[in-house]
């Protein structure tokens, strides 16, 4: 089974920091994302599977159109494989409603509609539940299996100064990738872009997401989309 | 100036996944000496991710606080019972472990060795257990960690117990008390495990209740180590830490290695005039002469000198990858003095985890190996044995600015 765990906003240097060693696998690095004017969730994930830079396209439907775009399966790396399953992956299989709240509740915070906890707590809802259906999937064979976590991404956004509460995510992030590593004959760990420390906020960073895997990858400063041929050869 | 402190200074060490950091969480936890908001986050992400209250995190927090406050003790955290508040020296995870180990332990009062009882005493316990013995602590708890993993079985303790308790024989070093506990359910931390009612002694908190504070060193040969120079109002002010003894106003010193004596004109404390001082408090003093003293200077009395030499022999602890090779010029440090020296002679060497003798003569001393290094040194230097006083009994050798070894002084007698 390949097995691709996709972090919205993980972040090289606090996997270092918190030591997240299954985060890290045997080879790991950033990937360079400075061809994207912006460092936007659907234009990064729906690169990464289709292996080629979709920015233009997605930008062109327009801020709030571009959410409806969703790649066919014949357009991304999981075309040949008989048997595969991508849990809550933006621009394929993306559960609408839930990121669209989650926007929704960042702008209540800022306007000071609700407050952190009350942002929190069904962001860490929408996180167990992808990591139970993940772990789940995890007993099944498929040929590819990816899981998208956005924990990192949307609480990072609020708390990246509050160390702890980053570090308590890392590692439960890391625990995930120890259990998949488990099953894997082989893992990546991919990111679209990293976070940086706006005071106690964060912010997404515009050069860099991070990657890793357990297998030696012939790339030395990879794109995202550089990604999905290499799936497709090892899947 | 000589009022009797109330707190122990412990060091907990231990191999880094038996569970120092959920133990010392543990203990500020269970005698709340951590911010009720703060425990309350944290109880909150652990249930948010779906976890149970994970104690390490609290330690992080402590560590988190610490690195971003400025605060001289930077490897030092408090927690208090009842009885008396407690220092934990060196709190695991910090990057200059080995050094604080040694600089900051030195004044460490009481040493907890954490052992999983999962695991067993694994390599690094047994390092640590030695670095225990060279800090020539006399208080010693072992705790065995980890009791519900296995299922809280008197026979698996009793199996680690009697494990450790043969290889802290081999180096001589005797546990006041073995407890069985689990940091991350609280047994025998502040309370009795309801789990282990087998367990018929002392909870970890009064286990060092129990632990007596060092007071003998007040009485000890006085050391007074400088550690800086403060001219102030056309005042020439020592200042340093009275490593052993007391130190009083109007009392006659002698100055090392400058043989030089003096008087005591003044002790100075901020806001404070006192007439004497004793061992662990940082002072600053003020001489009736003017006498030109740097950095490293130790003023004793001239009835309790201790040794001015330029030859060294100590049991040297090695930690470092890149061996130490006989012939090598290396920095040693003995609390405030700092002089470089070149390694004359390496022997009796034994491997640190499992105390066999590797050899009696060697060229080098690999990481983690122990041997008896003799150091020809540039500048002579005042030593003492460190079974009379710990403090200036002591060296680190240190090569580009990082401390990779520790040694306890041998003091020949001619």
């Amino acid at each position: 089974m390949f097995i691709i765990i996709g972090i919205d906003a993980l972040e090289k240097k606090l996997v270092e920091k918190f030591n997240c060693s299954h985060l890290k696998q045997k080879y790991y690095g950033q990937t360079n994302i400075k061809e994207y004017r912006q460092p936007r969730t659907l234009v990064l994930w729906s690169s990464f599977l289709a292996g080629k830079n979709l920015e233009k396209k997605i930008v062109a439907l327009g801020n709030k159109k571009m959410w409806n775009f969703k790649l066919k399966k014949s357009e991304t790396f999981f075309a040949d494989p008989k048997k595969t399953k991508a849990i809550d992956v933006p621009g394929y299989t993306y559960n609408k409603k839930q990121h669209r709240d989650e926007r929704q509740m960042l702008r209540d915070f800022f306007e000071q509609k609700i407050s952190i906890e009350e942002f929190d707590r069904p962001i860490f809802t929408h996180f167990r539940k992808i990591k139970k259906q993940f772990i789940n999937d995890l007993k099944k064979d498929y040929d590819i299996l990816m899981a998208y976590f956005d924990i990192a991404d949307v609480i990072g956004h609020l708390s990246f100064g509050n160390t702890i509460k980053m570090k308590m995510i890392y590692k439960n992030l890391d625990e995930i990738a120890g259990i998949a590593s488990k099953k894997a004959q082989k893992m990546l760990v991919i990111s679209d872009h990293g976070m940086k420390s706006i005071g106690k906020f964060g912010d997404h960073d515009e050069k860099h997401g991070f990657w890793s895997t357990n297998f030696k990858i012939a790339l030395k400063n990879p794109k995202i989309t550089d990604f999905a041929k290499i799936i497709t050869k090892n899947s | 100036m000589n009022k009797t402190k109330h707190y122990l200074k412990i060091v907990i060490s231990g191999h880094v996944d038996h569970g120092k950091s959920t133990l010392i969480g543990r203990l500020f936890y269970d005698t709340d000496s951590i911010p009720e908001e703060k425990i309350k986050e944290i109880k909150e992400v652990c249930r948010q991710l779906g976890r149970e209250m994970e104690f390490s995190f609290v330690m992080d927090n402590l560590q988190e606080e610490r690195e971003q406050s400025i605060t001289i003790d930077t490897a030092q955290t408090f927690f208090k019972t009842p009885k008396r508040e407690y220092v934990i020296i060196d709190a695991p995870g910090h990057k200059e472990f080995i050094k604080n180990m040694i600089t900051g332990a030195s004044q460490a009062e009481a040493g907890v060795l954490i052992v999983s009882a999962k695991e067993g005493a694994e390599e690094q316990t047994k390092r640590h257990a030695y670095i225990l013995k060279m800090l020539d602590l006399k208080q010693i708890l072992v705790v065995i960690n980890k009791m519900d993993l296995v299922d809280y079985k008197r026979q698996k303790f009793n199996k680690v117990k009697k494990q450790i308790e043969a290889f802290l024989k081999k180096l001589n070093l005797k546990p006041t008390f073995i407890i069985p506990i689990s940091a991350a359910k609280g047994d025998n931390i502040a309370k009795k495990s309801k789990k282990m009612k087998w367990h018929k002694g002392k909870t970890l908190l009064s286990s060092l209740d129990s632990f007596k504070e060092s007071k003998k060193i007040t009485k000890a040969p006085l050391r007074f180590l400088v550690q800086d120079i403060y001219p102030i109002n056309q005042k020439r002010i020592l200042v340093g830490r009275v490593e052993s003894g007391t130190i009083k106003k109007g009392q006659k010193v002698l100055i090392l290695p400058s043989k030089e004596t003096a008087k005591i004109k003044s002790i100075e404390v901020f806001m404070k005039k006192p007439t004497s001082a004793s061992a662990g408090q940082s002072i600053g003093i003020t001489l009736e002469e003017d006498l030109f003293i740097e950095r490293g200077a130790v003023i004793c009395t001239q009835k309790d000198q201790p040794k001015v030499t330029d030859e060294i022999s100590a049991n040297v602890f090695w930690m470092s990858k890149k061996d130490l090779k006989r012939g090598e010029r290396i920095i040693i440090k003995n609390v405030t003095q700092e002089t470089e020296g070149e390694i004359k002679t390496i022997s009796n060497k034994i491997d640190s985890s499992t105390f066999k003798k590797i050899s009696a003569q060697a060229r080098i001393l690999k990481n983690n190996e122990v041997g008896e290094v003799k150091i020809k040194i540039d500048e002579p230097i005042a030593i003492d044995d460190p079974n009379q006083i710990k403090e200036t009994g002591r060296i680190i050798l240190e090569r580009d600015m990082i401390a990779c070894g520790a040694g306890l002084i041998n003091i020949e007698e001619k």
